[in-house]
Parts: structure tokens; C-alpha cells; sequence
């Protein structure tokens, strides 16, 4: 249990030294505000424009995808403000910093993560809520108290789950250097589902999403749930904290695999 | 045109060595135009009458965006010209270019026409494939749009090309353009037609769309492949991308020297 | 002490496939060629012993230090230090060691040194007064003063390569690995780091491995080398022993009065330099300088200027090198 406590502080004293760093050359707040406000703009824009052409996409008004886009953004928002390096693993093995790692006494995992942290991401959160309000308020969604928990079951798991995924995705480069091809394999994927509902794209693709690649977990069965669509059975909504549960256990067994494999074979 | 065949040939030996790399890139074009194509067929099923075209032409509208997007994405290429001259500038190394014989402007061009034409062969060509094969694209309507849409989409990459310059010269105001060149995207996205045909925004969008260059780079060869347009008009539409070409290149001409007047007085 | 045994590390590395298909078929079934990086080493250290571990590029000297750190398991042989196995007692091993890499640094890019070695402090949890004890003699011996609130990124290297061995140090580890420490460094700074590692080394006994090309490192530094070559060792000793092994050859300069004559012994090489001098390179042994000399002026020419060398430790060590090269 120290252990683990020893851990966690230096996991916050990286984070604090990192933010430190960051804050050298500030970025601009408000103006990266405004350019996450315009990139997300073009979805928003797309969503409101097919809304007021089509009224609807499928069963799904307004308030239902704006909800769905909502939930998206929260979720990447905790991989892109905590859990960005974690992409740089191949960069890290490259430029021999990985080895620095190995050479603390520290885990390496938080060691990786501690080294970046991206407070603009907070935008995507803020714009991500009020989204998500928005949707509900206009979906006329019925609010009880085991909603409010769901949803932060919800995000939690989604969050745990877009990490997961780009964790073992950059994983795959201790064994290969091609990592950044697949990714942006995924990055089409989560092009589809952060702003249409799954249903939309046939069986197969439902099948992909939701058993192989869970993201739909991220938003769509949040939102099903959420806001009472027909689109899926609520226990299979339910599950997505066993998701989560198995991808995190997945992850730090392929982890493992990796630094293993790190060892014996260098970068 | 030895620069340019040097750099094709260049990236055709970079793509032998990556090899695996092209066949996952050719599944995410495919993913991307199969969503399309259900989102299409989606919201076809629901009013047909609303969609403003053909279920099959609106879906191959869709579908040639994404394919094309791999060639036309501002950032697609890694030598595009905002991400070169962000990190000369960044690094210091902008001092190199300005010794160099030819203008970093046509050195640029050549470089990035060399490597979007081979993208185009060897990643939107089978793209198109895959969609008329597997998805139900459409072949251009008449041979007249094949030709002209060919014309086309060369002028829409190269108004792509003028405005990412342009982008590019903004990192000696603001040295850092990550957050601009994403707004940019945004941007993009919304006013080229990529995303959603133009026909469908509300009026007053498509007017304010009309007066802007973005349309050229997608909608208007896409609108000629897929045969949306008269004969007058395709003439037309080439003409109006003409225009905005020469005048996006000379207007990036003019910044640029500008810029180098600077860096020579102040000695970088 | 380092208790090295039979150590061997094999890479193997995958071979780029002709023919058709040849991208799909190294996917599925790779072919690799295998490369021993280091072939069954043995060498022990004694604790306090300061040793240069020499060897060309890829002789397999960084592939050791990674596996006597830790970070690479070996594929067989055991390595001990401080009776510990660096790759299974991997924590416990690193309170023990301290490791600085001449090429990259491990401290962090954006941020003053001091913050650094603050966070170092916690990593390796060094009580209050033994990081002040430290930090104050760190910054006496390296003079880390001036440079201690600056972000890493604007050192200058010598600076930089101070900060890190004082961050290498700071949990006053057993044994220091230092990777060519000084490789790139400007003369002055060059000078006052090796007067720290011998400082540290001396006074402080921690036992010192060192790679480096510089062969004044070699001499001020350290009284053993190990000379790796192709993952095996070719010496350990001495370095005064590697001159007298090695050094078999002697060379002088003699410069005429006038036209330089031909030079036609057995054995002897001659080489005109520009300026007209000649290099005269010989098997120590074979001749007498007397004996050539003679020969020379026998020719009827006279010698205005003569300088002997014996071959330094660079030549040798070049030589070592170039032998190594063509095995």
C-alpha cells in the first residue's frame, strides 16, 4: 500500500513539474478555446445543418445527437488532457528517453504519463457539458438521481476505454515500428460514431463497435441509456464499466508484454 | 519538372518501404466512405425528396470527399507547406531556404504536387475502386466530366496549396500555429462542401459560402464528376477556380516576399 | 563490485524480403539475422576502480552498459552488482547506480535543474540532509550555481552534462556508468569534469565505468581498460600495458636539407609529408634508430631535424580498431 501511495505522489509531483514546464511558453488559452470551438464547430455545424434539413437522423432529433456528440468529447477529453504522451511511446523508445525511464526508480507507465499534460483539453470538457446539457434540455430527457450516477459511470468507463485503446495501439510498438498507421485506422472510426448513431451504419458495423473495438461505449450506449432510445437494450448499455474493466486488464497485461519484451530486445 | 520527379520518385521508394502502411490506410478510406454511405442511405430513407439529388449520386458525392480528403486534408502531407515552414521557423532552419536559389513558394509547390499526385494514384485511386467495386459509386457522368474533373480537382489542390501557404506565413506573426491551423480545419471542413453539399446549408450560408474559395477545392469537382453541373456551367466553375487560384498564388507571392524583405533586414 | 560471466546478448534483426509479396510475407513470417552484440564477456570490478571501457561504435559497449544498468535483460551469463542482478532486483539495483548518457539527458527538458533534482530527491526518496549535504558539494565541484534556475533546454552541453552527473550522484549510488561523458564537450569543460569524476571516484570511492572515444579521458580517468571488440574482449588491463602490447610500432619525423632521399629497407615504411619532412614508421625491434639512420646518410644526405615517437595510446587505440575491423 506505500508502494502504491509512493507511486501516486510522484505521478502528482511529475504532473506539477510538467505543468510547470508547459507554462514556459503559454500557449493561449482563449485562443485555443476558440479553435476547439471552431474544430468541434464543423461537427456541431453538420449536426444542426442535417437536424434542420431532415428534422431528424433516424429516430434521432436534435437534442439526441447533440447529446451523443457531448458524451464524445467529455470521454476524449480525459485521454487528451492526462493521456496524450501515451501516443508518443514509439517517439520515447526512438529518441532513447524510454530508457531514462527504466532507469528510475519509479514505474515507467506513470513516468510516461506524468510527462505531458494538456490543460487546453479542458475546453473540450467544458464544451463537451454544455453540449450534453444542451442535448438533454432539448430532448426533454426525464432526469432521476440513478441518471445523474450512470452518467458518471458513464464517463469514467468511456474515458478508461479511449485510453485503453490508444494505449494498446501505441503498444504495438515495442513489437513493430508501424504504430501510427493503425491509429489513424481508429481515428476514422471515431470520425463515425462521435456524431451519428451507431445504428445507422448496418449490422457489422454495430457487431465491430461494440464487442471487438467497444467504442461504442463512448457515447452511443451512454446515450441510449441516458435518454430512454429504443436502439439497444438497457443491459447492454449497462456493461460498460465491465467493458472498461477488461480493456484496463488487457492493457496492463500487453504492458507488461511489452516492457518484457523491451528488455530482452532493446528499441 | 526534375525536382518534381525526383520527389514523386522519392515518395514511391518511401511507400515500397511502408507497404503495410498502405493497406491500412486503404481500410480507413474504406470505413470512412462506407459512413458516409450509411449516412447517406440514412437519411435518404427518410425523405428522399430533402436530399436534393439522386440516392447514387449523392452517395458518390460523399464518397470521392473521403477518398479525395486523403490528397486534399490541409495537413495531409507531411511536407504541406504550413507544416514546413512551422518547423523551419520553430527550429530555426528558415534561414537555409531563404539562401537557396529558387523561392521557397515554387520549391514547395513542386515538392507537394509530386506527393499528392502519387497519393493520388497510389491511395485515392484504389480508394475509388473499392467504392465503385464494393459501395455503389458512380463513374463520372460523361466522359466531358471525367476530363473536367480531372482539370478540377488539379486547380482545387491547387488553391489548397495557395491558402495552406499563406497559413504557413502566419508562423512569422504568431511563430506557433497548431491552434490556427486547427481553427483553419474547422473551417475547412464546414465551407468546402467536404462534409455537407452547400445546397443543403440555409440561404444566407450558401451566399456567404458562393463568395469564398473554399468551394473550390471540393465541391466543384465533385459537383462535375458527378455530373450535377451543365456544360456552361462546368466552364464556368473551372474559370471561377482559375481565378481563385491566380490570385490565392499571387496574393501568397506578394506575402511572401514581404516576409523575406523582413527576414533579410533583421538577418533572420 | 561488478561480477560479470559469460555474458551474451544476441539482436536479431529483421531482414528485408525480395521478391513478390515480400512486405506481406515479412508480416507474417519475418526472417531475421541474428547479431551478437556481446559474446560472452567476463570481468570483474572491484569496488572503487575507476575502468574505460573502450571500443568502436557498435562494438557492443552501450549494449553492456544497458544490461550492467538494467535496462536490457542478458540472454545468458550472469552479471552481479553489489550482489544484486541488475535485471531481476531491477529497484533495488537502481538505488545503487547512477547512469549518464554523454548524448541525451535525463533530466527534464522544460524546467530548471534544481526542479529536476527536487523531483529526483522523491524518486529515489533522499532524506532532506542528504540532498542538501550533496546538492551544496555538488554545486562547490561542479559550480551548478549559476545554472541551477535555468530550464534544461538553454544549457549550454558542458553545463548540461555537469547537471546530470550531479542528478546521477544526488542518492549517492555505489557505482557510476557514464556513456561518453564528454563527447561534444568544449576542452575547458571537458577538463573540469574529468577533475569531478576523479574527485567522485577518489574521494568518494564510487566505482566508475566509463565509455569514451576521448583518450584523455582514458589517461586522467582510469588506470584499467577493457578494449571490446565485435562483443568480445580483445584486452583488460592496464592502460600502460595496452601501449607496450599494442605499441609495437615507433615512427620519427626527419626533415632534410634538401630533397629528401628514398628510404628502401625491409620493413620500413617511409611517407613524404607537404612540408617536405618524412615519416618513417618501423616494428619496435627490428631496427635500431641508429641502424636506419645510418642507412640514411649512407645516401649522401643530411638530416637537419629528428623527432621520435613512440606511438600514443590514440594510434594504438586506432589500431586496435582497425585490426578489429578487418577480423
Amino acid at each position: 500500500m506505500g508502494e502504491v501511495r509512493f507511486q501516486v505522489k510522484m505521478y502528482v509531483s511529475l504532473l506539477k513539474m510538467t505543468m510547470k514546464g508547459i507554462l514556459e511558453y503559454r500557449a493561449d488559452f482563449w485562443m485555443s478555446l476558440v479553435s476547439v470551438a471552431l474544430l468541434n464547430g464543423a461537427n456541431i455545424v453538420q449536426i444542426s445543418v442535417i437536424s434542420w434539413r431532415f428534422h431528424a437522423l433516424g429516430n434521432w432529433g436534435v437534442g439526441d445527437l447533440l447529446t451523443l456528440y457531448g458524451m464524445f468529447m467529455i470521454c476524449w477529453s480525459i485521454f487528451s488532457i492526462f493521456f496524450r504522451k501515451l501516443s508518443k511511446i514509439e517517439d520515447e523508445i526512438v529518441s532513447g528517453s524510454f530508457d531514462i525511464y527504466l532507469l528510475r526508480p519509479v514505474s515507467p507507465f506513470l513516468q510516461l504519463v506524468g510527462g505531458d499534460i494538456n490543460y487546453v483539453g479542458v475546453c473540450d470538457t467544458m464544451l463537451g457539458a454544455a453540449l450534453v446539457a444542451v442535448g438533454l434540455y432539448m430532448a426533454e430527457a426525464q432526469w432521476g438521481i440513478g441518471h445523474i450516477l450512470w452518467f458518471a459511470v458513464f464517463i469514467l468507463s468511456g474515458g478508461t476505454i479511449v485510453v485503453c485503446i490508444r494505449f494498446l495501439i501505441s503498444c504495438v510498438t515495442f513489437w513493430t515500428t508501424r504504430g501510427s498507421a493503425l491509429s489513424s485506422v481508429f481515428t476514422q472510426i471515431y470520425l463515425l460514431i462521435q456524431k451519428y448513431p451507431v445504428t445507422i451504419f448496418g449490422r457489422a458495423f454495430r457487431v465491430l463497435v461494440t464487442g471487438i473495438v467497444p467504442v461504442a461505449y463512448l457515447n452511443f450506449y451512454p446515450a441510449v441509456y441516458l435518454l430512454g432510445k429504443p436502439d439497444a437494450p438497457a443491459w447492454l448499455c449497462m456493461l460498460s464499466p465491465v467493458v472498461a474493466l477488461v480493456l484496463a486488464c488487457l492493457s496492463a497485461i500487453v504492458w507488461k508484454g511489452g516492457l518484457r519484451h523491451y528488455h530482452s530486445c532493446g528499441g | 519538372m526534375k525536382v518534381f520527379v525526383n520527389w514523386f520518385k522519392t515518395e514511391m521508394r518511401a511507400a515500397g518501404l511502408y507497404r503495410a502502411d498502405f493497406l491500412l490506410r486503404l481500410c480507413y478510406s474504406f470505413i470512412a466512405m462506407y459512413g458516409v454511405c450509411s449516412l447517406w442511405q440514412a437519411l435518404y430513407r427518410q425523405d428522399p425528396g430533402l436530399v436534393g439529388r439522386p440516392l447514387q449520386a449523392m452517395v458518390t458525392y460523399a464518397m470521392l470527399a473521403v477518398a479525395l480528403d486523403i490528397v486534399f486534408y490541409p495537413s495531409a502531407l507531411k511536407s504541406a507547406p504550413q507544416n514546413y515552414i512551422a518547423d523551419q521557423v520553430r527550429t530555426g532552419r528558415i534561414d537555409t531556404d531563404l539562401l537557396r536559389p529558387r523561392d521557397l513558394q515554387s520549391q514547395l509547390l513542386t515538392r507537394n504536387a509530386a506527393v499528392a499526385l502519387f497519393s493520388l494514384l497510389w491511395l485515392v485511386l484504389p480508394a475509388w475502386l473499392l467504392g465503385v467495386f464494393f459501395l455503389g459509386m458512380e463513374l463520372p457522368a460523361t466522359a466531358l466530366c471525367a476530363v473536367a474533373f480531372a482539370v478540377s480537382v488539379a486547380l482545387g489542390f491547387f488553391i489548397l496549396f495557395s491558402l495552406n501557404f499563406l497559413l504557413g506565413l502566419v508562423c512569422f506573426v504568431t511563430l506557433d500555429i497548431r491552434q490556427i491551423t486547427m481553427a483553419y480545419s474547422g473551417i475547412l471542413t464546414i465551407l468546402s462542401g467536404k462534409l455537407i453539399p452547400n445546397w443543403l446549408y440555409p440561404e444566407w450560408m450558401q451566399a456567404v459560402i458562393r463568395a469564398l474559395p473554399f468551394r473550390c477545392i471540393f465541391e466543384m469537382p465533385l459537383n462535375i464528376y458527378t455530373g450535377a453541373l451543365a456544360e456552361r456551367e462546368i466552364v464556368l466553375g473551372i474559370c471561377l477556380q482559375g481565378f481563385w487560384a491566380l490570385a490565392l498564388f499571387c496574393f501568397g507571392r506578394l506575402a511572401w516576399r514581404k516576409v523575406h524583405r523582413r527576414l533579410s533586414v533583421q538577418g533572420g | 563490485m561488478i561480477s560479470v560471466k559469460k555474458l551474451t546478448k544476441t539482436y536479431r534483426i529483421a531482414q528485408p524480403q525480395e521478391g513478390r509479396f515480400a512486405a506481406l510475407r515479412s508480416l507474417v513470417r519475418p526472417q531475421y539475422a541474428i547479431r551478437r552484440a556481446v559474446d560472452g564477456i567476463d570481468f570483474d570490478i572491484q569496488d572503487g576502480e575507476a575502468v574505460g571501457y573502450i571500443g568502436q561504435n557498435g562494438a557492443g559497449k552501450s549494449t553492456t552498459i544497458k544490461m550492467l544498468s538494467g535496462i536490457l535483460t542478458p540472454d545468458s551469463g550472469s552479471i552481479e552488482v553489489n550482489g544484486l542482478t541488475p535485471h531481476i532486483e531491477r529497484k533495488a539495483h537502481l538505488q545503487n547506480i547512477g547512469v549518464v548518457f554523454g548524448q541525451k539527458t535525463s533530466l527534464w527538458w522544460d524546467v530548471p535543474v534544481i526542479d529536476s533534482l527536487r523531483i529526483l530527491k522523491e524518486m529515489y526518496r533522499i532524506e532532506d540532509g542528504r540532498f542538501k549535504r550533496n546538492l551544496e558539494m555538488f554545486c562547490g565541484l561542479l559550480d551548478l550555481e549559476p545554472f541551477l534556475g535555468q530550464p534544461v533546454r538553454q544549457l549550454s552541453l558542458g553545463q548540461r552534462v555537469r547537471a546530470d552527473l550531479a542528478a546521477a550522484l544526488m542518492h549517492d549510488p555505489h557505482v557510476l556508468f557514464l556513456d561518453e561523458p564528454t563527447i561534444g564537450v568544449d576542452v575547458v569543460a571537458k577538463e573540469r569534469l574529468r577533475e569531478f569524476i576523479l574527485k567522485i571516484n577518489q574521494e568518494r570511492k564510487v566505482t566508475v565505468l566509463l565509455t569514451t572515444h576521448d583518450v584523455v579521458d582514458m589517461e586522467k580517468l582510469v588506470d584499467r581498460v577493457i578494449v571490446i571488440n565485435a562483443g568480445s574482449i580483445l584486452y583488460d588491463g592496464r592502460l600502460q600495458g595496452l601501449r607496450e602490447r599494442y605499441g609495437r610500432e615507433r615512427r620519427m619525423e626527419l626533415a632534410f636539407e634538401g630533397e629528401p632521399p628514398e628510404i628502401s629497407l625491409p620493413g620500413v615504411q617511409a611517407k613524404k609529408q607537404k612540408d617536405g619532412k618524412v615519416t618513417v614508421t618501423f616494428a619496435q625491434g627490428q631496427y635500431a634508430v641508429d641502424e636506419i639512420l645510418f642507412h640514411i646518410r649512407q645516401g649522401g644526405v643530411s638530416i637537419r631535424d629528428i623527432t621520435i615517437q613512440n606511438a600514443d595510446i590514440e594510434q594504438i587505440v586506432r589500431d586496435i580498431y582497425q585490426e578489429g575491423g578487418k577480423a
